[in-house]
């Protein structure tokens, strides 16, 4: 090819791409929500003169532009793979590929937040607790926890250290040798129900539980979890699987916040976004779980974060009542209109993603 | 608005692209006033009438000056431009040492710079300048006038263009395909030097600036990934604006020639930042005397210049005292060492070029001089951090290949490896068939490291 030529394709082609990409831009339908990054998309941002001249309308058309660009999803891959295979960075926006599965890289440890975090377990126990409550507490790690020293990992020695300093009213049961990493979906943050059983085992132990268990398994749904969407390279994949049995399927969840009666496990979830919701309807700030098959003088009460939502129904056979209660969605000074605490068991369940990041707590 | 903007590159510049070239020729400057505007106005909103204000005060001035050819009227427009300028970058300066020489509490009244202040009015004071010497007439046209100051390819990142440079260009200008081409390659490669590289090492260093677990190696990675990034993310918007320019007929002179294979710090300041070190020089330098009235004026003029330098870089003392560093060496130089130098190594000369111009990145880094004098105490372990540690490990794993990538785009090695096979007519016509796609690759892997950057996830989300 001449120089003349060379002069001429160059020309012709920068103008098509950015000619073209404008028009297409310009006539696509605007989407309204992001699965990936499950958020909602900046639409073509409202007129006003105020906007214009505060800068305010450029700024939201800049977002716009951004998030609304054509294939957006298709060049976020080019990117991420020019990051991972070029570039041979370690991780995109802290997730990194571990052995066909997707790791969050939880770093620094954030001692205030553990503070926060304990603060509150305080605050919730000097208000609500007394000689009557059997308390516990445990911690869930994240996948990042088993992962050798190549990635940035948190000191969960210093955590739990932290968080045992300023718990002293509650026991701890410690979990972490309970797990491993096929443990955990290979493109979610959270643990699989059905790898749950030493989990289950060692808490029972330690609160005196009998739980007989002969749980029947089942798939339910093929599942992309929430790293699936922001780290889209190929791995492993996920299915949503429940275990259950006749003491499980007898269970009726009330759910507060939406005024409505389900089963433990609500189906009505397979459509969700987020196939985990499939367990006690997600993120939910309270719930009770009746069991007609318990022992009518035990009750339980579970604080809990996202993990909890797999991990309660398999506690639940020997209680006949449990409070489930998620204080990033409620405000725990008004528990006291919902939940009698008296005389009942309770535990807390939170997992090291918000234990260094409690600032959502209420 | 900025040329890493999608706004600019998918939506801004295709348009305007359209219209300047289907309008007749006379009304291109009209095409490129109006974008020009639009350009500024999209960034800047409310600065749009200042901006307009100095064009319509220095039109008047150009005229008033040829005219009568007083040097008060010439003193008056730099005292006008020069005010403003001092205004809105250096006020709150001001008041901060007023404040503390004198123990009082005076309110900031922390005004928003104008964004490219420092360059249009540059501009606007070297074309007044050359009026008065007869160097350039002045121009008639208010319309062409305000294209040349407003110019939106150089307008707020540089490079400073002489009137004198583009004077008949913006009467009368040549379009072509080769310049079309030209201002494609040169404007794409810009951007990829800014979004790829400049910008992936900004990464590295906010991960420094951002953590407590810092170690010796990490203060030394941070100092060089910065000084790679400055150099990659001024000579980026350089080689754009050079590029747009020749898209639209301008032919904007070089402003970065490879700086970094420099063997002393005076030819550093010949291939860096070159239109301003070169305004300096012919504005304030040489009407000072420069190195005609013996070696005690030349070395006041060189204090000035790199005092001036310095302070125009940003309103802090640290932006002082980078440039008197700079001027500093420049005089060690011109005395004593330039000779000694001359007859090191290669290799030396520019580890000893590099090295100084390090260590007044990391000063020009710095929010204060507290802090510089803290990152160069760090690159000999006074702070008491260990020389390694397990954070920095990671980062030199997760940056490794662009670090790579920048030391050798810093050099001209690909630059001359490719003139070389060029030279060679099958080569050539190989390389001219790759070119394009390699133009039209790194134009949309831009696009997509740019989209990404609206990556924005939330984990809890309610639908």
């Amino acid at each position: 090819m001449s120089d003349k030529v060379k002069n001429v394709v160059v020309t012709i082609s920068f103008l098509f791409v950015i000619i073209s990409l404008l028009i297409v831009n310009l006539i696509k339908e605007d989407i309204l929500i992001s699965l990936a990054e499950r958020r909602k998309l900046q639409q073509f941002p409202k007129f006003s003169v105020e906007e214009l001249f505060n800068g305010g309308f450029f700024e939201k058309f800049e977002k716009y532009a951004m998030d609304q660009f054509i294939q957006r999803e298709t060049f976020r891959n080019l990117k991420i793979n020019i990051d991972m295979n070029v570039l041979k960075k370690q991780d995109y926006n802290n997730i990194y590929e571990y052995d066909e599965k997707l790791i969050e890289q939880i770093y620094p440890l954030n001692e205030k937040s553990i503070e926060n975090m304990t603060q509150k377990m305080n605050e919730i126990n000097q208000k609500y607790l007394d000689q009557t409550n059997k308390v516990y507490y445990t911690i869930v790690p994240d996948k990042n926890y088993f992962i050798d020293n190549r990635h940035l990992k948190l000191d969960y020695a210093k955590l739990q250290h932290i968080m045992e300093e300023n718990l002293n009213w509650a026991e701890y049961i410690n979990i972490v040798d309970c797990l491993d990493l096929s443990c955990y979906y290979a493109t979610d943050s959270h643990w699989k129900q059905e790898r749950l059983e030493k989990v289950v085992d060692r808490i029972a132990r330690y609160m005196d539980l009998k739980i007989e268990g002969n749980y029947e398994e089942k798939k339910v749904v093929d599942f992309k979890g929430v790293y699936a969407g922001q780290f889209p390279m190929e791995v492993g994949n996920d299915e949503i699987r429940i275990l259950t049995n006749e003491v499980i399927d007898s269970c009726t969840v009330y759910n507060y916040e939406a005024n409505k009666t389900t089963p433990i496990y609500d189906m009505a979830k397979i459509n969700a976004p987020d196939k985990y919701d499939i367990y006690l309807s997600g993120a939910v700030p309270l719930l009770t779980i009746e069991n007609p098959n318990g022992n009518q003088d035990k009750e339980l009460i579970v604080f809990r974060d996202s993990y909890g939502s797999s991990l309660v129904p398999l506690l639940v056979e020997e209680y006949c009542h449990i409070t489930v209660i998620d204080t990033r969605y409620i405000f725990p000074k008004i528990l006291g209109q919902y939940v009698e605490f008296e005389n009942k068991d309770v535990i807390f369940i939170y997992s090291t993603l918000l234990i260094n990041n409690s600032v959502s707590l209420k | 608005m900025l040329f890493t903007a999608i706004s600019f590159l998918y939506y801004f510049f295709p348009i305007v692209i359209v219209f300047y070239f289907i309008v007749p020729k006379k009304m291109q400057n009209v095409v490129l006033l109006i974008a020009s505007m639009l350009f500024y106005f999209f960034g800047e909103p409310k600065y749009i009438f200042l901006m307009l204000t100095e064009i319509l005060i220095v039109y008047m001035e150009g005229r008033l000056i040829a005219k009568y050819k007083k040097k008060s009227l010439l003193v008056i427009a730099i005292f006008i431009h020069i005010g403003l300028l001092c205004f809105f970058k250096y006020t709150d300066f001001m008041i901060l040492n007023v404040n503390q020489l004198l123990n009082v509490n005076v309110s900031l009244l922390r005004i928003a710079l104008p964004i490219g202040i420092s360059f249009y009015t540059f501009q606007i004071l070297g074309y007044v300048i050359d009026v008065y010497k007869g160097k350039v007439k002045p121009q008639k046209s208010f319309l062409k006038l305000a294209t040349y100051v407003s110019l939106f390819p150089q307008l707020i990142a540089g490079p400073i263009v002489r009137y004198e440079t583009i004077e008949k260009e913006l009467d009368s200008r040549k379009h072509s395909f080769e310049n079309f081409s030209y201002g494609v390659r040169r404007f794409t490669i810009g951007l990829a030097k800014k979004v790829l590289i400049a910008n992936m090492l900004g990464e590295l260093c906010n991960q420094f600036t951002g953590t407590d677990e810092k170690s010796i190696l990490f203060y030394w990675i941070f100092a060089i990934s910065y000084m790679l990034q400055i150099y990659f993310d001024f000579s980026s918007y350089s080689d754009m604006a050079i590029g747009l320019g020749r898209i639209f007929g301008f032919h904007f002179l070089e402003n970065f020639n490879y700086p970094y294979i420099s063997k002393s710090i005076t030819e550093f300041w010949r291939r860096w930042h070159i239109s301003l070190s070169s305004w300096f020089k012919d504005y304030v330098y040489i009407p000072l005397g420069g190195n005609r009235k013996g070696l005690k004026k030349q070395i006041r003029n060189i204090l000035i210049v790199w005092v001036l330098t310095g302070i125009w870089h940003g309103a802090s003392w640290n932006f002082v005292i980078w440039g008197l560093l700079f001027a500093i060496i420049l005089i060690i130089e011109k005395i004593f060492l330039g000779k000694y130098l001359e007859k090191c190594p290669n290799f030396l000369k520019r580890l000893y070029v590099l090295f100084i111009v390090m260590i007044s990145f990391v000063i020009f880094n710095a929010e204060n001089m507290g802090e510089a004098w803290q990152n160069i105490l760090g690159l000999w372990g006074a702070n008491g951090e260990s020389l390694i540690n397990s954070y920095t490990l990671y980062y030199i794993r997760s940056y490794l290949v662009i670090l790579m990538i920048a030391f050798i785009g810093a050099t001209p090695l690909l630059r001359n490896t490719v003139l070389k096979l060029k030279k060679n007519e099958k080569i050539n016509k190989l390389i001219n068939i790759l070119e394009p796609v390699w133009i039209i690759w790194l134009l949309l892997v831009v696009t997509a490291y740019l989209i990404d950057n609206s990556y924005n996830p939330f984990l809890y989300f309610r639908f």
